[in-house]
């Protein structure tokens, strides 16, 4: 069955949020932290994407 | 999560900048897909801006992975949008193949009936977490130096005695000496489980083809390594991405199946490493649903190519609608183990600063998901394992949505590299 929909795009909202390490890890030679005491800066960040559809038919 | 130094791991780019890179590929996405006023299939906007968009990153020194990375995410959305409008789960929407998948991407599937293949899935109820070892992490209580100000765990015996993981992914360094010994340490707090299953990744640390051979005779002749050895799945992505397309790897993958990761980056690439010895691929939504979906239809087409699978993997997915969609779409495909560890490196939506309404709008759409105490909301884990029953609710896999408010506009993405 194929029920596939078609649509155009009205509008892309685009946003972030920082997050928060609770422990540092490591992606190959970088290690990843964040401030603590005994720990150095990184801040990280959550992307977030709103898409706004309009005009759909089959 | 947007992590520095997975897409792109040169150290010539540092962390803010990969940071940038990230969000330069998102602006690219969204400006191509939002002035495109043409109208077509979810699928049909991801492939009609697919090869636009890693030219577009080329150009601006962006490669490949951070390219699709902005698609990936704006994919998401529009099918989040699709299945909201058609008021249907995204596992229904998949199976009725309502973004219109086909083989526009793939030429290998051409005669590929992908509706059948779709229509045939079947969302798993629960799926077992596979809990990353990384390089830094403590193995015992003892030997945690510093621990955070929550109640959570921190070394894996304390991971293992609060979750009831049975399923675990090794990091290694690709340093022989080093990776032998922390796998032998791994393997003493392992060993005294009844059972347990693991997964290994060089996250593409090792040089040479050769260097792996090493760490394989090694491990398979070292009684320590016994029983890990024998509980090893498969070895994810050894050899950097330059390296991991061109070399032959089939006398490799007599030891173990072997998977490409990072080196999955483009829709062309599994069918290439399948033709070097490569049996898997990871499914990873920060790399495509797609890419996810038209993997796994090659996978089920293996008929005519010999075994091959696909894996779950993500170490960082959060807390919200990223946890809950990459969820839907390994549940969807059958993966019965997936990398989950987001959880432990970010505590839950407190760790995002996510408003107690937020946090009790997830709790209330996802209750087998969720749990909330007086610190805030996080992911369930009983006995090892996830429950994805909520996430089948309309929209792609959340009855919930983030408090826009407290989000903030995505900063201006940054100078071009080149």
């Amino acid at each position: 069955m194929r029920n596939e929909v078609k649509f155009s795009i009205v509008a892309l909202d685009l946003f972030e949020r920082p997050v928060r390490l609770r422990l540092p890890f490591r992606f190959g030679a970088a290690t990843l932290r964040e401030r603590r005491k005994h720990l150095s800066v990184r801040k990280f960040a959550l992307p977030m994407v709103a898409a706004r559809p309009a005009g759909r038919r089959k | 999560m947007m992590m520095p130094k997975w897409f792109d791991k040169s150290l010539q780019r540092s962390n803010e900048q990969n940071l940038d890179d990230l969000r330069r590929s998102l602006a690219l996405a969204a400006q191509a897909y939002g002035s495109e006023h043409t109208a077509r299939t979810a699928f049909g906007h991801a492939a009609s801006h697919y090869r636009s968009l890693l030219a577009a990153g080329a150009g601006e020194g962006l490669n490949a992975l951070v390219a699709s990375f902005g698609a990936a995410l704006v994919d998401r959305a529009i099918l989040d949008a699709v299945c909201h409008t058609q008021k249907m789960s995204f596992a229904t929407a998949i199976q009725n193949n309502v973004p219109g998948i086909d083989a526009t991407l793939t030429p290998d599937l051409r005669e590929f009936a992908f509706a059948a293949f779709l229509d045939a899935l079947l969302p798993v109820s629960t799926i077992a977490v596979r809990h990353t070892v990384g390089l830094l992490d403590p193995l015992a209580s003892s030997d945690v130096a510093a621990r955070p100000d929550d109640d959570l765990p921190v070394a894996l015996d304390e991971v293992i005695a609060r979750y009831g993981h049975r399923h675990f992914k090794l990091k290694l360094a690709g340093d022989g000496a080093q990776d032998f010994e922390r796998l032998a340490q791994i393997a003493a707090v392992l060993d005294t489980l009844p059972q347990y299953a693991v997964t290994l990744d060089g996250n593409e640390q090792f040089d040479f083809v050769e260097a792996v051979h090493d760490l394989w005779r090694a491990a398979d002749a070292e009684p320590r390594l016994a029983r890990l050895s024998s509980a090893t799945l498969y070895l994810e992505q050894p050899l950097p991405r330059e390296l991991a397309l061109s070399a032959d790897v089939h006398e490799l993958a007599r030891f173990k199946p072997l998977v490409i990761d990072e080196s999955d980056a483009t829709f062309d690439a599994f069918p290439l490493a399948r033709r070097l010895g490569y049996a898997g691929v990871s499914s990873k939504s920060c790399k495509g649903i797609y890419k996810s979906l038209v993997n796994a239809a090659r996978c089920s087409n293996s008929i005519n190519t010999g075994s091959a699978f696909i894996t779950g993997e993500d170490l960082t997915a959060q807390a919200g609608l990223a946890l809950q969609q990459d969820l839907a779409l390994v549940g969807l495909l059958g993966v019965t183990h997936v990398e989950r560890n987001g959880h432990h490196y970010v505590d839950g939506f407190t760790g995002q600063d996510a408003p107690r309404d937020e946090q009790a709008a997830f709790q209330h759409a996802h209750p087998d998901l969720y749990e909330t105490t007086v610190r805030g909301t996080r992911l369930v884990i009983r006995n090892g394992m996830i429950a994805l029953g909520s996430i089948g609710c309309s929209g792609f896999a959340s009855g919930a949505i983030p408090a826009i408010e407290s989000l903030a506009p995505m900063k201006t993405a940054a100078v071009p590299i080149t």
